[in-house]
């Protein structure tokens, strides 16, 4: 893999998001950028002086701008209508992804910014890229944006930039390197399976992959963590939900009443990545013996908007089963 | 490229992104992207049938330079057979739709969007609409990925 750090080393960076925002004026006139904000958190960014951490909240508006800054620099590679850029792209398999894209000459680019939670606890930003590389072009680049100390995940990246390395950023974007760490069609392949049959929505389709649990084919039985309230972020009070009353085939517990369906569904959707795949230098590969079906019961899922099934249908490329899904008329 | 839906703008960075990126049909894909943004200013009428249209070409001739980017056989003749030919598996380094998926893209797609194009006066409702061209992008994303 072809690894551009841009860090010098958490000891010397000295880079403050607003400072960095200020620095996007050489914006070219084809490069706006659309996409909103994404709503990973309120906070992100621990921003390093010195060796001593000095932790710098930002809030959703400021990482936006981040983002937009690192956008534009990458718009002004615009020669001939060969680049586009979003920002918060909206994937129809993705609940939750890259924070930008930027697609230019064959070569995809997806940059990761860590949110506050994900910063909290190492490694946690690999669930969200591991299902963004199941979703996108199997040889897409990935890119971290980080100003934290290096920490082993690094590695998983085709390139690591801190905030101030706006410039690094829309170079590496108009580089023609590849990345090596392509995820194996076997995998595709059977993340697509998968999908389809829960998309299918059958107890024929889905059936199998619980047979093969029942059956031992698969190991079902390893401890799993369920999927309890505290997964659903910001929400209704507990009290506004059911406890723990039963359990679905991989242990996800059935929750009712559930109208902050949104987060729950995304972190359920991040706790399956976990649970299913782990990344070797950045490409996802299947955990243990095969792909089971994990299953989240919702009592309520609004479903408005332009494409009012992307929730079932990004929960479904994760392999989580919504089981309201099969009272819809399979518009997946 | 202003006034762009934040899903027509992901699409046109995944093409961008991709092995279509390096055919000669790349212009044009784009352009019929663009042009689904530009048919949102139109009456709902229109707005349908133009971003039905649209869509249905972005999706045709993409998955026609994706069957010959990768090598997976001919040129094929329509739509249907191009989800034919992408849901058998041809390559060790490239999936294949599900077969199962296939025959729904087959009937989500091919047919609401034959009696569309080949029926005068045919329209659809904004929830039909809405339904037809998510399933399009969603065809053409799983497609980029394979």
């Amino acid at each position: 893999m072809d690894h551009l750090c841009a860090s010098t080393g958490h000891g010397a960076l000295v880079a403050r998001p607003r400072a960095v925002v200020g620095s996007a004026g050489q914006v070219g006139p084809s490069s706006s950028i659309g996409g909103t904000p994404t709503d990973h958190g309120a906070r992100v960014g621990s921003v390093y002086e010195g060796n001593e951490a000095d932790e710098l909240e930002v809030r959703i508006g400021e990482r936006f701008e981040l983002l937009r800054s690192f956008a534009s620099a990458a718009a002004t590679l615009d020669d001939d209508g060969d680049v586009a850029v979003a920002v918060a792209p909206d994937h129809p398999f993705l609940i939750t992804g890259p924070d930008l894209m930027v697609g230019r000459r064959g070569r995809l680019v997806a940059a990761f910014l860590p949110t506050a939670p994900e910063q909290a606890v190492p490694g946690r930003v690999l669930d969200r890229v591991a299902i963004s590389r199941l979703a996108l072009p199997p040889a897409t680049v990935t890119v971290l944006l980080d100003d934290g100390p290096a920490t082993v995940r690094r590695r998983h990246f085709d390139a690591v930039l801190p905030f101030a390395a706006i410039d690094d950023f829309a170079g590496f974007c108009a580089s023609e390197s590849r990345s090596t760490d392509v995820v194996d069609a076997e995998v595709r392949q059977q993340v697509g399976d998968r999908y389809s049959a829960i998309a299918d929505g059958t107890r024929d389709s889905v059936g199998p992959y619980l047979q093969r649990e029942k059956s031992g084919e698969v190991d079902g039985s390893a401890p799993r963590v369920p999927i309890r309230e505290r997964d659903a972020g910001p929400g209704p009070s507990a009290a506004s939900r059911s406890s723990a009353d039963s359990q679905g085939p991989r242990g996800a517990t059935r929750l009712t009443s559930q109208p902050a369906w949104r987060p729950l569904v995304r972190r359920a959707v991040l706790r399956c990545v976990r649970e299913d795949f782990e990344l070797e230098r950045g490409a996802p590969t299947i955990r243990g013996a095969g792909l089971l079906v994990h299953v989240l019961s919702l009592d309520q899922v609004d479903t408005r908007g332009r494409d009012p099934f992307k929730p079932f249908r990004s929960a479904a490329f994760a392999g989580l089963l919504l089981p309201s899904w099969l009272e819809s008329d399979g518009a997946l | 490229m202003r006034n762009v839906s934040s899903r027509t703008r992901a699409l046109l960075v995944l093409v961008n992104g991709s092995p279509l990126a390096e055919e000669p049909e790349i212009h044009a894909i784009r352009k019929e992207i663009k042009d689904i943004s530009d048919a949102g200013l139109a009456g709902h009428r229109r707005r349908t049938l133009l971003q039905a249209f649209h869509t249905a070409r972005t999706l045709d001739t993409s998955l026609v330079v994706f069957i010959r980017s990768k090598g997976l056989g001919p040129k094929p003749r329509s739509l249907r057979e191009s989800l034919q030919r992408l849901g058998t598996r041809q390559r060790r380094d490239v999936a294949a739709l599900n077969p199962g998926h296939r025959d729904a893209y087959v009937n989500q797609i091919v047919h609401p969007r034959n009696d569309l194009m080949h029926n005068a006066g045919a329209t659809l409702s904004q929830d039909e609409a809405n339904k037809l061209l998510v399933r399009m992008e969603a065809c053409l994303v799983e497609v980029l990925r394979l």
